[in-house]
């Protein structure tokens, strides 16, 4: 049974289509990411995953029951960490731990003994009686996560994890949900940030437009889209027509992207050695990412 | 029936996450709730009771002691489910994060009118004490029946400003309901002065409400008197109760979650 299953899922507000005719299946026990600018529909879509929100339309089964028709019982299972924070302000650490193990009916010493080792789990364990305005934003965040987890949760949503935190409340945040993982606990997250869908994800779909453009395993989808690896040209102001004149000779996949134009080639290491005899020093050989793969895409879709 | 049983759980869940805090703060609160009606009762008592003496053969402090206690119910229901829950629905996003458990907004709208309840029922015990203490309430039989009272009327007005709340647009929204609807309740609903000397009209149009209503109960629970208005008061407020649970549930809901 997969964990989430969605077909022909829709979501309108108004007569705006914020997910449009999407289909999509997530195994237990895999980490699946939304992937997508602003306005692609991520949020939306987990919303109507975890009950938040009611869908206009399709099908949308969460471990295998209707999540609009049986949404208290699904949700007893869910953890949600949503993007906003929603922690609850007028509660120490620990109390929003043990007020929201109350909502689920968990009784109060299961609650402690939960509340303890969650704080452990996220290193909060020191910050357990402190009032939430005297935390970190990264601290906050992964008492988001520690209540998620209240519950044991076989599904856990995050909406964007670790935007807006540095790199190192980041990496901390990925460490725990790399320990999750290993746990077999679903996981769902949306994200703008590559680098965490391909550290984390066992499979993104990337959305755009309110729909799902394209599967799969992350390296999958960039070497068969990308390749393996990509040239960056830096282009000086003003004489990006020219470059792509000189390069349109040696290379006929290419992007623009500002001032950079990005090659794409099975053979990047004589491409590299090609594009070095072109005036432009600015250059960059590097593994393709999914941040690539992402601007071919936005690239070709906003063309259209 | 189920039901019913899961969503009072829910409520009451959410119901003592407000206690929690609550009991974190009582002080500041208790002083709030109950150093108005004191105020009042102090300066309107000596001021114009020393005018006034008696109405309708009871001293002046003593006739306005009943809709004093009524006042202050619906002041501190009134408080709570408007700054209150607007700052916990809007600002601090407390009730998305508990519609990720498995309560429902139904489960949250109850136990936050319930807690306003019980805000209103808790400002009126400490009144009737103080009114006690001060010699100006002695019929201890009627207690039970003030606080029965205390806690339907404190529900009533906790769901009608609940429904408020669910419509408000910003805390400003709140200064036109409380100098537009309660201040004119506070003053027309028989707390400070017999209805009967204001035109019929104007007297019968508050009827509408349910202040003065749970005002006659009170008066009558304290001083005895006619028992018409009382018992048509009760049915008001009992009747009330539901429907205005209802609006809120849904006003809330349709706030909350876009409908499809």
């Amino acid at each position: 049974m997969d964990a989430v299953s969605a077909k022909g899922l829709r979501r309108s507000f108004g007569t705006f289509e914020a997910v449009k005719e999407t289909g999509f299946s997530i195994r237990p026990g895999e980490c699946y990411g939304f992937l997508g600018p602003n306005g692609a529909g991520k949020s939306t879509t987990i919303r109507m995953i975890h009950g938040m929100l009611p869908r206009s339309g399709g099908e949308l089964n969460v471990m295998g029951r209707d999540i609009d028709l049986d949404r208290p019982a699904i949700k007893a299972h869910i953890g949600v960490v949503s993007q906003e924070n929603n922690l609850d302000r007028d509660l120490t650490v620990r109390q929003n731990l043990l007020t929201y193990a109350r909502y689920f009916e968990i009784p109060p010493p299961e609650a402690r003994r939960r509340a303890a080792e969650l704080l452990a789990f996220v290193q909060l364990d020191a910050k357990a009686d402190a009032r939430l305005a005297t935390l970190s934003g990264g601290m906050q965040r992964r008492l988001a996560i520690a209540r998620a987890l209240i519950n044991n949760p076989s599904l856990l949503i995050l909406d964007e994890p670790t935007t807006g935190l540095d790199p190192q409340a980041r990496h901390l945040i990925w460490r725990r949900l790399n320990m999750l993982k290993r746990q077999r606990i679903t996981i769902i997250l949306t994200t703008h940030y590559m680098e965490e869908a391909e550290h984390l994800c066992d499979r993104v779909a990337i959305m755009n437009g309110g729909e799902i453009l394209l599967e799969g395993a992350p390296r999958e989808l960039i070497t068969r889209q990308i390749g393996e690896e990509v040239v960056e040209l830096h282009v000086e102001e003003g004489k990006m027509p020219a470059a792509i004149e000189a390069v349109r000779q040696i290379c006929e996949n290419y992007d623009v992207h500002g001032e950079t134009l990005y090659l794409y080639s099975r053979e990047c290491k004589k491409l590299a050695q090609e594009v070095m005899r072109l005036e432009h020093r600015m250059i960059v050989h590097r593994r393709a990412t999914l941040e690539d793969l992402f601007l071919k895409l936005a690239g070709r879709t906003l063309n259209e | 029936m189920n039901n019913l049983k899961a969503r009072f759980t829910g409520a009451f869940r959410f119901w003592q996450r407000n206690a929690d805090v609550f009991r974190s703060h009582y002080l500041s609160s208790v002083v709030g709730n109950i150093g108005e009606p004191l105020l009042y009762l102090f300066g309107l008592g000596a001021g114009i009771g020393g005018m006034i003496e008696k109405v309708d053969g009871i001293p002046y402090l003593q006739w306005i002691a009943p809709g004093m206690m009524a006042a202050a119910a619906m002041n501190a229901a009134a408080f709570e489910c408007t700054f209150g829950a607007y700052t916990r629905m809007v600002e601090q996003k407390v009730y998305e994060g508990v519609l990720a458990t498995p309560l429902e907004v139904e489960d949250v709208v109850l136990g936050e009118i319930l807690w306003g309840a019980t805000k209103g029922l808790m400002s009126s015990a400490i009144l009737l004490l103080v009114l006690s203490a001060l010699g100006l309430f002695d019929r201890w039989a009627s207690v039970p029946f003030l606080l029965i009272e205390m806690a339907l009327f404190g529900t009533v007005f906790a769901a009608l400003t609940m429904c408020v709340t669910a419509v408000s647009k910003s805390y400003e929204f709140f200064n036109y309901f409380f100098t537009l609807f309660l201040t004119p309740l506070l003053v027309f609903s028989g707390i400070w002065f017999p209805v009967a000397r204001l035109p019929a009209w104007l007297s019968s149009f508050f009827l509408i409400f349910p202040t003065p209503h749970a005002v006659n109960i009170a008066r009558y629970l304290f001083h005895g008197g006619g028992v018409i208005m009382p018992i048509i008061g009760i049915l008001c407020l009992a009747a009330c109760a539901p429907v205005l649970i209802w609006l809120a549930m849904r006003l809330v809901r349709r706030r909350l979650i876009p409908a499809p």
